[in-house]
């Protein structure tokens, strides 16, 4: 098995619908096969049966309009696991039971499918910009293709069954990540999270449960996954992000008519010190990344760097420094490469 | 066992407890015990508990009480992949599809509190989805023809009783 860990997924590099606020829509279906116990309280004989039965599905005749890799966990080191979770391709819950664990993944690696994470599958697509509709339509048609030969847990009241209550029913979960820097400046990011999380919806950092948002980018997504249809959850959740939306701009355009000056000045500094610091912490990264891309959004910053934004992002984690620049680093070393990967990425112009 | 209230239907909740070396048991039928602790089990999954405290609560304190509630709550067990309704409240999550049905009475009301629904309306699998469709078709038109009935729009009302007749025996949906 050959995986370079440092190909880039879809989403970093290709542009989408309004991706100067949607940076990615995703959605995730959460399937289990049926007659074997979910992952909670399978036993090893149990996950390697999953295992050979999503392998074997991976190749049925429905299958081959999504030509997939297969990448066993166990057989990934550390580093590129870790690669993987920073691209969103895997989470970090499937890396923490890599022994019995695989993902599967398309050449774009818009498409994965998770094997023995908190459900035996958890299909994923992954798309630039604001595209739910589309990535449902591939999730759908995923789904499709791998119940030709795997046979889903399903009960006829509840709908697919998994192992969390909250998944239950559809086992969708639709969202989008989007970078607020206009509301967060204007300071009315927590008025827009409070008002979003009243109609249903849940505000996350940028990897998902129990993580900060950093660099005022906040993944969007629907709690509730039974009793709607699916295509009813992503048209709600599209509203509220066109409003959000169009919040971001009002923000944007206030600030830029409001206080010009002040703006500019914070967003070149932010681009100064990426373009010329030599020890860049990944916080600070992150935050300076968020002027940057926001100076870039608003043309104020241009030619903007060649680079596109969601690529140094993702680029800039530790993961990817470690594997780019090799060896064993500290956290210091780390901060040196960053600032010097910066630093010819903005001097790429 | 029968019931030591009404003594005719069947003890559904059974309580031990031994108080100062003296051991007390109490069996109920599921009506009797909501009857004397005045709280709906269906309501609340975790009135198990409130109900036989309100039972019980004379001969010994809720805090005793409520642990041993919480213990006879907590052991059982899915026969099909042993986890307990302990652990299952510990992780949050279920270990196989049959702890749904087993489990099912206890977590329902949670369900309803994440989801505000308890029915599935969405995608179904291909097995089984002309199945399904009709079964929700055959539920749709069972509320229909309650309504044209009590509308008095019988001719309407004949019609879809024998479209529920032909769903019922086998037909497929048009």
């Amino acid at each position: 098995m050959t995986y370079d860990a440092l190909k880039k997924s879809l989403w970093m590099y290709a542009s989408g619908p309004d991706d100067d606020v949607v940076v990615s829509s995703r959605i995730r279906l959460a399937r289990n096969i049926a007659h074997i116990p979910f992952p909670e309280a399978a036993s090893d004989e149990h996950m390697a049966q999953v295992l050979a039965l999503v392998a074997q599905a991976q190749n049925n005749d429905a299958m081959q309009q999504f030509p997939t890799q297969w990448l066993s966990l166990s057989e990934l080191d550390a580093v590129q696991l870790h690669l993987l979770i920073e691209k969103h391709v895997i989470s970090p819950q499937l890396a923490q039971c890599s022994e019995h664990s695989a993902v599967m993944l398309s050449e774009d690696e818009s498409l994965s499918v998770m094997v023995n994470e908190e459900d035996h599958l958890r299909m994923q697509v992954l798309l630039p910009g604001l595209q739910l509709h589309e990535a449902w339509r591939q999730a759908y048609a995923l789904d499709e293709a791998l119940e030709s030969t795997l046979d889903f847990a399903f009960h006829d009241q509840l709908g697919y069954l998994t192992s969390c209550l909250t998944n239950v029913g559809t086992g969708i979960r639709a969202s989008v990540m989007l970078h607020l820097p206009g509301l967060a400046l204007k300071k009315r990011i927590h008025d827009v999270i409070e008002s979003v999380t009243q109609i249903g919806l849940v505000v996350r950092g940028l990897y998902g449960e129990g993580t900060d948002a950093k660099g005022n980018l906040y993944q969007v997504s629907n709690q509730m996954t039974l009793g709607k249809r699916e295509e009813d959850i992503i048209d709600h959740l599209q509203n509220v992000v066109r409003q959000i939306v169009d919040h971001e701009k009002l923000s944007r355009s206030q600030l830029i008519h409001d206080t010009p000056a002040a703006l500019a000045d914070r967003l070149w500094r932010s681009f100064g010190a990426l373009a010329h610091a030599h020890i860049m912490t990944s916080k600070e990264a992150t935050e300076k990344l968020s002027d940057l891309r926001f100076g870039i959004d608003i043309g104020l910053i241009d030619p903007p760097p060649k680079r596109p934004m969601n690529e140094l992002l993702v680029m800039t984690q530790p993961g990817f420094l470690q594997m780019q620049f090799g060896d064993e680093m500290s956290p210091m070393h780390r901060d040196v490469y960053r600032a010097k990967l910066l630093r010819e990425a903005l001097a790429d112009r | 066992m029968k019931c030591q209230q009404c003594q005719s239907r069947s003890a559904a909740l059974h309580v031990t407890k031994t108080i100062n070396g003296m051991r007390k048991e109490i069996h109920l039928c599921e009506s009797c015990a909501m009857e004397m602790s005045g709280i709906n089990v269906k309501e609340n999954d975790f009135s198990l508990y409130k109900l036989l405290a309100g039972i019980i609560k004379d001969s010994i304190s809720e805090d005793d009480f409520m642990e041993q509630a919480d213990d006879m709550v907590a052991t059982d067990t899915c026969s099909v992949c042993q986890t307990t309704y302990g652990q299952f409240v510990k992780s949050g999550k279920l270990g196989c599809a049959s702890c749904y049905g087993h489990f099912g009475k206890r977590f329902m009301p949670s369900l309803k509190r994440i989801h505000t629904a308890t029915e599935h309306v969405g995608k179904l699998p291909r097995r089984n989805r002309n199945e399904v469709q009709i079964k929700r078709r055959v539920t749709d038109l069972k509320a229909l023809l309650m309504r044209l009935v009590a509308a008095e729009e019988y001719e309407r009302a004949t019609q879809v009783r024998d479209e529920i007749r032909m769903l019922e025996r086998g037909g497929d949906l048009a």
